[in-house]
């Protein structure tokens, strides 16, 4: 198994930011799409 | 140079006439682009000191691309807010084109602050006349997330285009 890097958890950490950031922007645009 | 007879003379002369060709697609199609870079900006706000933690050993320092892109990001808040406050269409437009040029303006200083000033940012490794100084493994991985990114921004603002035409339409059946 190859060793994890040591800024691994930094990595993850990022990838979460701009997932919540990016799919919170889409959902905001579906929302405002289909608000009454 | 003033318009003709019946629209109003604006201290802007000629630029008046460039800056607003009375064509609102471009507004809505700026608009759009601003809301994404806003959400875009976030993004390489957060990450960027994300990254630079275990790599740099601090999470912000005020370096000049840093606080430039800082800038850029509180200019695209600007331009929202400026939206969101002005309700005439046409008075929007002309008010949002030149906070749009403003902001426009500031990208190559963005780009050419690592010469410009002491950064903690490298020189340019793939942006340079020389061919890029990237390990090929690298640089397949930049570009392929460049396409990427392009095809997430292209996709964000055609919807959100999409949602401003509805919204225009909305407001014309109320009106």
């Amino acid at each position: 198994m190859p060793d994890v890097p040591h800024n691994g958890a930094y990595m993850v950490a990022a990838y979460i930011v701009t997932a919540v950031i990016l799919l919170g922007y889409a959902l905001s645009l579906y929302r405002r799409a289909n608000k009454p | 140079m003033c318009p003709p007879p019946g629209r109003r003379c604006s201290p802007w002369g000629w630029w008046d006439s460039a800056l607003i060709v009375k064509d609102l697609r471009f507004d809505r199609f700026a608009a759009a682009s601003a809301e994404v870079g806003t959400a875009f900006s976030l993004v390489m706000l957060t990450t960027g000191p994300i990254w630079a933690k275990p790599i740099w050993g601090t999470w912000w320092t005020w370096d000049a691309r840093l606080t430039l892109t800082l800038f850029l990001f509180f200019l695209f808040i600007g331009y929202l807010l400026l939206r969101g406050a002005v309700v005439e269409p046409g008075l929007r437009a002309r008010y949002s084109a030149v906070l749009g040029i403003c902001g426009l303006v500031l990208l190559p200083f963005i780009h050419l602050s690592v010469y410009l000033f002491r950064t903690l940012h490298p020189q340019p490794i793939v942006l340079k006349p020389s061919s890029p100084s990237l390990p090929g493994s690298m640089l397949v991985t930049l570009l392929v997330s460049f396409a990427v990114f392009t095809l997430l921004y292209v996709g964000f603002v055609t919807q959100r285009y999409a949602l401003a035409l509805q919204r225009e339409a909305q407001g014309r059946e109320h009106a």
